[in-house]
C-alpha cells in the first residue's frame, strides 16, 4: 500500500506533535536543547521494508521494540545503526568519546530514549484513534537489520504493513538520523489510515 | 492489588532487585526484602503507606509523572545516566564519591483485566557498574592522553611546548584545578616550563627554599598531599597556599643519571584522593617529558660531535692536499735530473743501473704523490671527469700495459677474456684506465710470484661488468667491507717491497662511483685469491664504434728561444738543462722583475712561467708582458701545482696560452713547442 501526499502530510504533522513532546522530555532530562524532526514518511509491505530502511540505517542496528495492543495492535520500533546509537547516547548523556561498544549504561539510555519516543507517538495515535493502547515493556536489541526484520515475520499469518517514519535528532549542532517503524496488520492499518483521513479532514475545515 | 503475593514472592526470588508495588492511589502494596535491608524500613512499616509520604523527594525531583504515566498504561524506563538514582539509598561501596547508591528502574503498569490496577517499580543497584565504567573511561582518557603525549614527544617538539601539552592533558584527565611542570636549573633554581590554572601574576622562577614542593623530587615515589595544611613539608609553600591548593600529586621528571630534570605536579582546591592509576598516569607523563628532554640533549651533543668530525675531516683533506702539493715541488727537479741522466750517453754499467733505479723510484714516488693528490681532490669534489665515448677493450689494453712491468717481474700468468663485439662506455679514458690499472697492479702486488690473474668483461643488459681476479693472498671476511676505506691495507705478512699508502682502492671506488658505477670485492678467504668486479653503465650496442680521433703528431720542432721562470732554482735549472739537451736555447730567471728584464733583453718565443713567484706572482708577470708591445707575442705557458677549471680560467684570463701542472713532463712541453710555428722575425 502507499500513502497519498495528504496522508503523508497528516502523519507527519501528528508525529511532529509526538516528537515535540519527546524533544521536550529529552531536553529536560539532559539539560541540552534537543530537536527532533520528521524528514520522511512512507508505507511499505513488510517484505519491501528492508530497502526502504536502507535510507536511514545500515549494518548492525540498535532497536527499541515495543509491542502494543488494543483495538489496533502491532509493533513499534525505534531503529538506529550502532554508530548513530552510540553517538546519540554520547550527545545526550555526555558519555565522553563515543564508541560503538554499547555498554550497559548506554543501552539503558537508549532504552529510555526509545521508550519516551514510542510512548509519545503511540499516545498521539491513541488519541487520534480514540483508543487506549496497552503497552508491553519496551526491549532493546542489537542485531543485524535482516535478523530484526525476519523476527517480524516469524509466526505471523496475516499480511503486515509498515509505516516508516524518519527521525532526525539534533543535539549540540550534531545530527543523528534513525527511523520509527509501526508494523500493523491490514485491518489495523485500514483503521489507522481512516482515522488519519478524518483527522486531516477535521483539521482542514477547523 | 494486581500482583498476587505469590507472584510478588517469585519475582523477589529470581532477581537481586528492589520491588515496590502500589495500587492506583500509589499506596504501597508490596515491599521486598531488598528494599527493607537498604532503607531500614520493614515491609510491615512500608505497606499501606503512600509512596510519596515515605519518599517525598520523588515529587520534588519530578518522578511523580513516571508513576502517573504507568497508571495510564505506559512503562517508564529510568536510566542511571539521566536520573542517577530514584530512591535515596546509601552507596554499597563505602568511602566513595558519590555516596548514594546509583540506580536504574522500570515502572510498569500492573494490569487487571482491561484496567490498570497499580504500579510495580523494579529497582536495580548499578553502583559498581557506574564505577567500573567511570574507571574504564578514565583509563581510556589516560591512554589517549599518553598516546597523544608520546606522539608529541616523538615529533621532536620544543620541551616547553611539550610540557604545555602535558600539563593540560594531566589536569583535564585527572580533573584538577592546577597543574605544572618545573625544571631545575644547574644553579639549583627552579623554573616553570608550563602551568595551567595559576594566576597570570604567578612567579615562574623559584628558589627551592621558597617552593618546598620541589623537595618531592628527592623521592622516587610520587608524593601525595591529601591536605596541604596538615603536611609540614608543604604547608609553607607560598605558591600553593596563595592559590588555595588543598590536595596534590607530585612526581619527579627523571633526568640524566641520578639527577632530576624537574617535577610534574597536579593540584586541587578541594580535598581529594588520587588513585593508583592516577599516580601511574602522572608518572608516565613525567617519564615521557624526561625521555624527550634527554633526547634533545643527545641530539645537541650529536650535532656538536658531527660538526667537530666534519671539521677534522676537512682539516685532514686540506692537509693531504697541501702535503701532496708540497711533495710535488722537490720531485720536479729530481725527475728532470733523472731524464737528463738518461739522455746523457755513458757506457758505465753502474751509472746505467743506478739511473734506471733512480728512474723507477722517482716514478713510483710520483705515482704515490699523484694518488695522494687525486684522492684528496676527489674527496673535496675537485675532480671533473672528461667523458667521451671509449671502447672498453682499448681501456683494458692500456691498463694492462700500465701493470705489465709488475706482472712480468712477478712472473704472473695473465689471462684476458673480452667480448668479440666492442663495448662502448661513456667515461673519462684516463680515469677508467687508472681504475683498471690500479686493480691489475693490486692483483699483481698481492699474489705470490708465479700466480694467475684473470681479466674479463661482459655486457650485462645495460651495464658492462669487468672482473679482475687473482690467485693471491685473498681477503679476510672482515676486510671485505673495509678494503675500499682510505689508508686501509691487508695486514698479512707478505713481501711488502711494493709498499703503498692504501689509497689505490679508495681511488678506484670513488672514480667508479663518479662514473655512476659500483665496485665490490669478494674472496673465499685468506690465501684463496680475490676478485674485484666493476659494473658501469654501457652505451647501447647499436652506438657507432667511433671514438675521438687523436690528432696527428706535429713535425719535429726546430730550436726555440725559451725563458724558464721559477723561484725553485733547481727546478728551473734542471728543466733548462733538459730543454737545452734537446736543442733549444734556454734562459732562466727566478723572480718576476728578473723575468721581465730577461724577456726584454732576449725576446723569448716561449716563457714557462711559475705562478707561485714571490713578490710579483706569475699572473702579474704575464699581465706586464701582455702590456709590453715588445713581449706581447711570446707564448706564455703557466707552470703550477693546481689544475682545476678555476685555476685554468685564471691563467687564461691573465694571458697564458697553456696551463701545465707540475711536475712538467718533457714530452708535454715538447708538444707545445712543436704546436706553435716559428714566427717571422723570431729567428
Amino acid at each position: 500500500m502507499t500513502l497519498s501526499d495528504s496522508q503523508k502530510d497528516a502523519v507527519t504533522e501528528l508525529v511532529n506533535i509526538a516528537f515535540s513532546r519527546t524533544a521536550a522530555a529529552l531536553s529536560e532530562l539532559t539539560g541540552n536543547r534537543v530537536e527532533l524532526t520528521v524528514p520522511e514518511v512512507s508505507a511499505h509491505p513488510i517484505g519491501d521494508l528492508l530497502p526502504a530502511l536502507g535510507k536511514f540505517v545500515h549494518g548492525e542496528v540498535a532497536t527499541v521494540h515495543q509491542i502494543f495492543g488494543g483495538p489496533v495492535s502491532g509493533d513499534a520500533f525505534l531503529l538506529l545503526d550502532i554508530e548513530g546509537a552510540a553517538r546519540l547516547v554520547s550527545l545526550l548523556a555526555e558519555a565522553g568519546a563515543p564508541t560503538t561498544q554499547m555498554g550497559a549504561s548506554a543501552r539503558e539510555v537508549l532504552g529510555e530514549v526509545g521508550n519516551i519516543l514510542l510512548n509519545a507517538c503511540l499516545g498521539v495515535f491513541g488519541d487520534l484513534l480514540e483508543v487506549r493502547f496497552t503497552f508491553a515493556v519496551p526491549r532493546l536489541h542489537l542485531d543485524s537489520l535482516g535478523s530484526m526484520l525476519d523476527s517480524l515475520l516469524i509466526g505471523v499469518d496475516e499480511i503486515r504493513h509498515a509505516l516508516l517514519i524518519g527521525a532526525r535528532f539534533r543535539v549540540k549542532a550534531s545530527e543523528v538520523t534513525g527511523c520509527m517503524v509501526l508494523v500493523l496488520g491490514v485491518t489495523s492499518l485500514d483503521m489507522f489510515v481512516a482515522a488519519i483521513e478524518d483527522w486531516a479532514e477535521r483539521a482542514t475545515h477547523s | 492489588m494486581g500482583l498476587s503475593p505469590g507472584l510478588f514472592g517469585q519475582l523477589d526470588a529470581i532477581g537481586d532487585w528492589g520491588l515496590l508495588a502500589t495500587d492506583r492511589t500509589l499506596t504501597i502494596t508490596g515491599w521486598n526484602r531488598w528494599l527493607a535491608q537498604r532503607t531500614g524500613v520493614a515491609a510491615e512499616d512500608a505497606v499501606g503507606r503512600r509512596l510519596f509520604d515515605l519518599f517525598p523527594d520523588l515529587v520534588s525531583r519530578g518522578f511523580e509523572r513516571y508513576f502517573r504515566q504507568a497508571l495510564v498504561g505506559q512503562t517508564a524506563i529510568l536510566s542511571q545516566r539521566f536520573h542517577k538514582y530514584i530512591l535515596p539509598l546509601p552507596s554499597p561501596i563505602s568511602g566513595n564519591d558519590p555516596e548514594r547508591m546509583q540506580q536504574s528502574a522500570r515502572i510498569v503498569p500492573l494490569v487487571a483485566g482491561e484496567h490498570v490496577a497499580g504500579t510495580l517499580t523494579i529497582l536495580e543497584d548499578v553502583t559498581e557498574r557506574v564505577f567500573r565504567e567511570a574507571d574504564l573511561q578514565l583509563r581510556n582518557r589516560q591512554q589517549a592522553a599518553l598516546a597523544y603525549s608520546a606522539r608529541s614527544a616523538l615529533a621532536g617538539n620544543d620541551i616547553a611546548d611539550l610540557c604545555r601539552k602535558m600539563v593540560r592533558q594531566l589536569a583535564e584527565t585527572i580533573g584538577a584545578d592546577f597543574a605544572e611542570a618545573l625544571e631545575v636549573q644547574p644553579d639549583g633554581v627552579w623554573a616553570s616550563l608550563a602551568g595551567i590554572g595559576w594566576s597570570e601574576s604567578s612567579t615562574t622562577v623559584f628558589e627551592a627554599s621558597e617552593a618546598t614542593r620541589t623537595l618531592a623530587v628527592l623521592q622516587s615515589e610520587p608524593v601525595v598531599v591529601r591536605e596541604l595544611h596538615a603536611t609540614p613539608q608543604f604547608r609553607s609553600d607560598a605558591h600553593l597556599l596563595t592559590h588555595g591548593v588543598t590536595s596534590g600529586l607530585i612526581v619527579r621528571i627523571p633526568g640524566r643519571g641520578a639527577q632530576a630534570f624537574g617535577l610534574l605536579g597536579v593540584y586541587t582546591r578541594l580535598q581529594r584522593r588520587f588513585t593508583p592509576d592516577e599516580f601511574q598516569f602522572a608518572q608516565a607523563l613525567a617519564d615521557i617529558i624526561g625521555t624527550a628532554a634527554e633526547r634533545k640533549l643527545l641530539e645537541a651533543e650529536l650535532r656538536v660531535r658531527a660538526e667537530e668530525l666534519a671539521e677534522a675531516d676537512r682539516r685532514k683533506d686540506e692537509f693531504l692536499a697541501m702535503l701532496a702539493h708540497e711533495l710535488r715541488n722537490p720531485l720536479a727537479p729530481v725527475r728532470n735530473a733523472v731524464q737528463i741522466l738518461q739522455a746523457t750517453r755513458t757506457d758505465d754499467p753502474v751509472v746505467v743501473r743506478l739511473t734506471e733505479m733512480l728512474s723507477r723510484q722517482v716514478r713510483h714516488m710520483a705515482h704515490l704523490v699523484d694518488d695522494l693528490l687525486d684522492v684528496s681532490r676527489i674527496t673535496r669534489g675537485k675532480v671533473d671527469l672528461q667523458k667521451e665515448h671509449v671502447i672498453l677493450t682499448d681501456v683494458v689494453s692500456r691498463a694492462v700495459e700500465i701493470a705489465r712491468p709488475l706482472i712480468e717481474t712477478r712472473r704472473h700468468d695473465l689471462n684476458i677474456s673480452l667480448p668479440p663485439d666492442p663495448i662502448l662506455i661513456e667515461a673519462d679514458p684516463t680515469r677508467l684506465t687508472q681504475i683498471l690499472g690500479n686493480l691489475l697492479n693490486n692483483a699483481a702486488k698481492y699474489t705470490e710470484d708465479g700466480g694467475h690473474i684473470w681479466v674479463s668483461a661482459i655486457r650485462d643488459h645495460c651495464d658492462v661488468v669487468v672482473s679482475v681476479r687473482d690467485s693471491g693472498i685473498g681477503l679476510a671476511p672482515e676486510m671485505l667491507s673495509r678494503v675500499f676505506d682510505l689508508f686501509t691495507q691487508e695486514n698479512r705478512t707478505i713481501d711488502r717491497s711494493q709498499g703503498g699508502l692504501g689509497i689505490g682502492l679508495t681511488l678506484v671506488k670513488r672514480l667508479v662511483e663518479m662514473h655512476a658505477g659500483t665496485v665490490r670485492a669478494t674472496s673465499d678467504g685468506p690465501g684463496r685469491g680475490s676478485e674485484f668486479v666493476v659494473r658501469l653503465p654501457a652505451l647501447p650496442a647499436c652506438q657507432d664504434v667511433t671514438t675521438d680521433a687523436k690528432p696527428s703528431e706535429p713535425p719535429v720542432a726546430s730550436s726555440r728561444r725559451l725563458l724558464i721562470v721559477d723561484d725553485n732554482v733547481d727546478s728551473a735549472e734542471s728543466m733548462a738543462e733538459l730543454l737545452t739537451l734537446v736543442g733549444h736555447q734556454v734562459r732562466t730567471a727566478h723572480d718576476g722583475p728578473a723575468a721581465l728584464r730577461e724577456a726584454q733583453a732576449h725576446r723569448p718565443e716561449f716563457v714557462l712561467l711559475d705562478i707561485g713567484l714571490p713578490r710579483m706572482d706569475g699572473y702579474e708577470v704575464a699581465r706586464r708582458m701582455r702590456d709590453n708591445p715588445d713581449l706581447r707575442s711570446a707564448t706564455l705557458i703557466a707552470m703550477t701545482g693546481y689544475g682545476q677549471d678555476e685555476d685554468r680560467r685564471k691563467t687564461h684570463e691573465a694571458g697564458f696560452g697553456y696551463h701545465l701542472v707540475k711536475p712538467l713532463n718533457l714530452e708535454e712541453v715538447s708538444r707545445i713547442l712543436r704546436a706553435i710555428p716559428t714566427r717571422h722575425g723570431d729567428v
